[in-house]
This record gives C-alpha cells, sequence and structure tokens, in this order.
C-alpha cells in the first residue's frame, strides 16, 4: 500500500484502514442515493429493489416547475456575477494598491469578509428587511443582493492573491513613458488579472447556483433549483430527486476534474517555463562575455 | 481620516479618477449598502415591535363617538323640524343650532385619524422581543439545543477529520496526496441538500441503518423523529469543512520536528499531543468555527431530516418570518444567533490562541 513516512507499523496500518473507512463514509450515500434513481419503486429506496428504469430521468424534464427554478437561479447566478466579480476586484484594488493604515485595512477587510462566515440564513434576513423598508419584497433581486453579500468576499480573495504577485513597476514605466490611466488599467492589469476574472466569474455563478440557505430567506415566494429540490423532499419525495442528484453530481465529478487537469498542464507549463530559463541562464553562464585584458 | 483622505488622493494620482472612483463606489455598495446597513437595520427592527393592545379600546371609543355623533344629529333634526314650523322663533332655534354643528365637526374631524390607528398598529421601542425569547422555555430549550448540538458536531468532526487530514499531510506520498484531496473535493462540492437527502434515504424506516440494525437482531431505530437524525445529517454534511483548514495547517510542519521526535524516543501519542496538533491550532480553530456556524445556522439539514418533534432554532426564525409575519421578533432571535456566533468565535481565539487575521486568512 502507500508507505507511510510520517507514521509507521502499527499506526501506519491502522491510519490506511481509516483513511477507507473515512471514503466508503464520504462515497457510500452518495452512491447509495445515486442507485435509487435507478429503482423503478415510487420513494426512493435501495431496500426494496423493484427493477432498473430510467424512467425518473424522464419525468425530470416534464418537471415545469423544476424547470422554472432552474431558470430563475441562472438569472440569479448571472446577476450575482455581474455585482460580486466588480465589488471583490474594487475592495481587492483597495486593499492591496491604496496606502491606507494598518488599522484601516484590517478593519475593511474584516467587514467584508464577515459575509463569510456569518450563517447565511442571517444574510438572507437581514436583505428582506433591509429592502422592505424601500418597499421591495422578496424575490429573485433580493436574492442576487443577498448572495452577493459573500460571493463578493470570495471573489475579492481571488483576486488579492493575484494582485499580491503583481509588478508595480510595470505600471509605473508606462505612466512615465506617457500612458494614460485608462491605458494603464486596459492593457496592463486587465490582462494580468485575467485569469482571475475568469475563476471569479465562474466561481461566483457555481456559488449562486448551490446557494441554499440565504437564499430561502431572500426569495419571498419565487422558486429556485435549490428550494424546488427541497420543497420536492419535503413534500411528495419521489426518485426524480434522486435523478436530479445524479445529473449535478456527474456534473461536479466533471467539473473536478477538468479542474485537476487545468491545475496539471499549470503545474507542467510553469515548470517547463523553469527550466527553459533554467537553460538559458546556464548558457550564458559558460560563455564568458568580457575577457580580462 | 486625514489619511484616508490622503491614501484616497494618493491613488487617485497612480490611478486616476475614473478608476477610483469606481473602487469607492463598488466597495461602499458592498460595504455599507449590501452589509453594514442591512445588518443595522435588523438590529433596529429587534428593538421595536408593533402594539396592537390598544385597539380594542380604540374601537369602543369610535363606537362612543358615532353613538354621540348621531345622538346629536337628531337633536339638530329635532331643530329644523322647528325651524319648519310657521310660528318658529327662527333666530333662537338658529342659535341652538350651531354649537350643536361645531360638536359634529368636531367630532368628524377626530373619527379618521382614529380609524387609522386602529388599522395602523403604533410602534413600541423597547426591548420586548427579547425579552419574550428568554422568557420563552420553548425556544430558549430550542436554542440550548441548538448550541449543544452544534458543539457536538464540531467536535465529532475534528476528531474525524484530523486522523485523514494528518495522513494526507503527512503519511502520503508526493503522488497520492492531490489525488486524495480531489477526491475529497467531489463531496465537497455537492450540494449539503442533495447529501442530507443521501441520509434521508439511509435513517428511514425501512432505510439501510435499520435493515442492518435488524440484520444483527436489534430493533429498528426511528432516527428522523428525533434529534439524532439531524445530528448525524450536519456532521455528514459539514466534516469536510474542518479538513481543508487542518490539512492546510499540517502541511506548513517541517516533517524534521517529527522524526526529530521520534528519534528522540517519544511516542505517537506524545508527538501528536505535543508536536503536530499545537501546529494545526490555527487551521483546527477555522475549522471549528466554521463547522460551528454552518451546524448552527443550518436550516436545510433540520428541515429534510428533523421530524415533527424535532423543532431547530433556524425554524424557529423562520417561522416568525414566513407564518406569524412577525418581522420583529424574526429579527431578535436572528440577533440571538449573531451574538452567538461572536461568541463562538471569541471563545474560539481565546482556546486556540489565534488572532481574527489567521482566522480570515484560512
Amino acid at each position: 500500500m502507500i508507505r507511510a513516512r510520517g507514521a509507521d507499523g502499527w499506526m501506519g496500518r491502522i491510519l490506511s484502514i481509516y483513511l477507507v473507512l473515512f471514503f466508503l463514509y464520504m462515497f457510500g450515500p452518495l452512491l447509495i442515493m445515486s442507485l435509487a434513481a435507478f429503482n423503478d419503486s415510487p420513494y426512493p429506496t435501495v431496500t426494496h429493489w423493484q427493477g432498473w428504469t430510467l424512467r425518473w430521468f424522464g419525468a425530470l424534464f416534464a418537471d415545469r416547475e423544476l424547470w422554472v427554478g432552474i431558470q430563475n437561479s441562472l438569472l440569479i447566478g448571472v446577476g450575482v456575477m455581474l455585482l460580486a466579480v466588480p465589488c471583490g476586484l474594487a475592495a481587492a484594488l483597495l486593499l492591496t494598491r491604496m496606502r491606507l493604515s494598518r488599522t484601516s485595512r484590517n478593519l475593511v477587510y474584516g467587514i467584508l469578509v464577515s459575509p463569510v462566515l456569518a450563517p447565511g440564513i442571517l444574510l438572507g434576513i437581514s436583505t428582506l428587511i433591509f429592502w422592505q423598508n424601500f418597499g421591495v419584497g422578496g424575490g429573485l433581486l433580493l436574492a442576487t443582493i443577498g448572495q452577493t453579500s459573500f460571493i463578493a468576499a470570495y471573489c475579492m480573495l481571488l483576486f488579492t492573491a493575484r494582485l499580491q504577485r503583481f509588478d508595480a513597476t510595470l505600471e509605473e514605466a508606462a505612466l512615465d513613458l506617457g500612458a494614460s490611466h485608462t491605458q494603464v488599467f486596459r492593457r496592463i492589469m486587465l490582462p494580468f488579472l485575467r485569469p482571475a476574472i475568469l475563476t471569479s466569474c465562474v466561481l461566483a455563478f457555481l456559488q449562486s447556483m448551490e446557494n441554499y440557505n440565504t437564499t430561502v430567506f431572500a426569495i419571498g415566494g419565487e422558486r429556485t433549483l435549490m428550494i424546488e429540490i427541497a420543497a420536492n423532499v419535503r413534500h411528495g419525495l419521489t426518485p426524480m430527486v434522486n435523478a436530479l442528484a445524479v445529473v449535478l453530481i456527474a456534473v461536479t465529478v466533471a467539473l473536478a476534474l477538468a479542474y485537476e487537469l487545468h491545475r496539471r498542464t499549470e503545474l507542467r507549463r510553469a515548470s517547463r517555463r523553469a527550466a527553459a530559463a533554467q537553460a538559458v541562464d546556464l548558457r550564458l553562464a559558460r560563455k564568458p562575455t568580457l575577457q580580462p585584458a | 481620516m486625514g489619511a484616508c483622505l490622503h491614501a484616497i488622493l494618493d491613488f487617485r494620482r497612480r490611478y486616476g479618477s475614473l478608476l477610483t472612483g469606481y473602487v469607492l463606489v463598488a466597495v461602499a455598495v458592498w460595504m455599507l449598502g449590501i452589509i453594514v446597513l442591512p445588518q443595522a437595520v435588523m438590529m433596529q427592527y429587534s428593538f421595536w415591535r408593533l402594539d396592537r393592545s390598544h385597539s380594542a379600546e380604540l374601537d369602543a371609543q369610535i363606537e362612543r363617538l358615532y353613538m354621540d355623533k348621531q345622538k346629536i344629529e337628531r337633536q339638530i333634526r329635532a331643530i329644523e323640524r322647528e325651524l319648519r314650523k310657521p310660528d318658529a322663533d327662527a333666530a333662537a332655534l338658529e342659535a341652538q343650532k350651531v354649537p350643536l354643528a361645531e360638536q359634529v365637526a368636531a367630532i368628524e374631524a377626530r373619527l379618521p385619524e382614529m380609524e387609522e390607528q386602529v388599522t395602523r398598529p403604533v410602534k413600541v421601542y423597547g426591548v420586548d422581543n427579547y425579552v419574550h425569547f428568554l422568557t420563552s422555555e420553548l425556544h430558549w430549550s430550542i436554542f440550548l439545543k441548538t448550541i449543544w448540538a452544534s458543539v457536538i458536531v464540531t467536535v465529532i468532526a475534528a476528531v474525524i477529520c484530523y486522523p485523514v487530514a494528518y495522513y494526507i499531510a503527512h503519511v502520503a506520498s508526493g503522488h497520492h496526496a492531490p489525488l486524495l484531496m480531489l477526491a475529497l473535493i467531489v463531496p465537497y462540492w455537492v450540494n449539503e441538500l442533495l447529501r442530507t437527502l443521501a441520509w434521508l434515504m439511509i435513517l428511514s424506516e425501512n432505510g439501510i441503518a435499520n435493515l442492518m440494525l435488524r440484520a444483527l437482531g436489534l430493533p429498528g431505530v426511528d432516527w428522523l423523529n428525533a434529534d439524532a437524525g439531524v445530528i448525524i445529517g450536519m456532521t455528514y454534511a459539514y466534516v469536510l469543512f474542518m479538513i481543508f483548514p487542518v490539512y492546510n495547517a499540517l502541511e506548513t510542519l517541517d516533517r524534521n520536528q517529527i522524526e526529530a521526535a521520534r528519534d528522540l524516543g517519544a511516542s505517537w501519542a506524545r508527538i501528536h499531543w505535543r508536536v503536530i496538533i499545537p501546529h494545526a491550532k490555527p487551521g483546527l480553530a477555522v475549522g471549528c468555527i466554521m463547522v460551528f456556524m454552518l451546524a448552527a445556522g443550518s436550516f436545510a439539514v433540520p428541515q429534510i431530516l428533523g421530524g415533527v418533534r424535532s423543532v431547530w432554532f433556524t425554524q424557529v426564525i423562520y417561522s416568525w418570518f414566513y407564518d406569524h409575519s412577525n418581522w420583529n421578533m424574526g429579527a431578535a432571535y436572528a440577533m440571538g444567533l449573531l451574538i452567538l456566533c461572536i461568541l463562538f468565535v471569541l471563545l474560539m481565539m481565546r482556546l486556540f490562541r489565534v488572532r481574527l487575521e489567521d482566522i480570515a486568512r484560512g
């Protein structure tokens, strides 16, 4: 098995067994739930097997309310993306590029990150109450705003990580050479931020699609995909929900694999670049440029 | 304040007015409009309530005024009948009518305002909502149950996760570690609702859990109408939130320290207790905070796995908003939850001796 390095002997063996049990614990329920999607029974179960069927997947496509929920989720997802990414970017720029005092920076950072730690329902409740004063009731807009409060923080963290590695001298050089501020931003900062912007958009969208706690308080009478699932589970549960779960799990696995593939190609590209740089250095070292007289 | 202005102007010099404007507006909208002001309004809501208790009395008063008005109008009509008689003393009768007409006008002026007050109750400021929360035995016991369950879930999650995080950080070989992490990300990304549904199936009357119990000759257990099902579901849903921070903290530990301790003859138990766990403290703190917050604020899991007899605090809050339409009471209860979370963060910071920056970064 895996050769133990931080553990030896019996402890290594116990750890390995424990790991296997843990992964069974993690994946077992998901497998059981997925299996039940194929059971020809009116209630989700794997213990009373009544034959293989694909009809629950068919029922998925026929459920109108589900598609309304999906549509609303997509709308909210796009809305959150359009709101959270610019806010997160602005906050990242403010925190990394503005010369604030340590206390100011920590205060702003603390406030902006607090929604991530707070329970989601509190974000939904505060949004609902606040907008009621302006006569806006619970719905898609409020759900978007409520979700943005913490999703923008995740975007901000992505952008700050990326901005830490930004070389400010590039900006100064461009300004010295006569570039306008917009040119500097458009030609230097934005291209540098592009991977972070893409990742932020994807992250914001996905987190919005799968959010439940904040949404359920801010959505009023509307429905999103997650709310439809919860409603289905509580009233009239059929294996159709399991079929939906299978689809969502398959999408998750595909995304995880894509992410891992992307990470590995990035690593390989980075190591190739480092190797090439090293080769150049070696060549320069072997050829002396100046001969002392 | 002056330093902030100076920093903003310096930023403007380097980046231009357009970008500065965008940065300031976007951050203000997010920080104030989406985070701070809504929380402040929620806190303000918790300190007033709508008082409808005076409306019964007001109703009675309005009734009396109507009856008075009718009586006076009858008197006026009597005078008018007198006026139509041929030998009426017009001047004297008119003189009698004027004060009566004035009284009717006065009553009619007061009535609309009073009627509006009956339908629009009065705002009463105070801590009545909190008093209601603290003195309601049922709600207070639910609140305590939520705290207790969240603590249990946090402890179980920490105990389960630590060996896994340690294995991936220090025992697995370089090739296997990323694969194991990837394998963990998949259930982590699957939504909480779906993972809870999986346990609904397992813990149901004829689900796998009872099947196994019965195979062993034990009686089946009604997991779903007690709190146990919710606790099991919460543990499964949130356990992975503990692994990643602890793994991050453990990864920074220099393996030489472990080897040195081993060489000096320490047992594995001692090594973990004295060398490894202290190093993992920031990660453990972050993990505990996240799991506790998720468990205390969990709404989906009690909804799905809780039975009729198992009511949880988040459901109480929800019912104040959507069943009783009493947003003020709901806001007060939500503040209770918020205060609990803040206290827990402070407790964790004290217990694990970590600063706020370490937590935020994790």
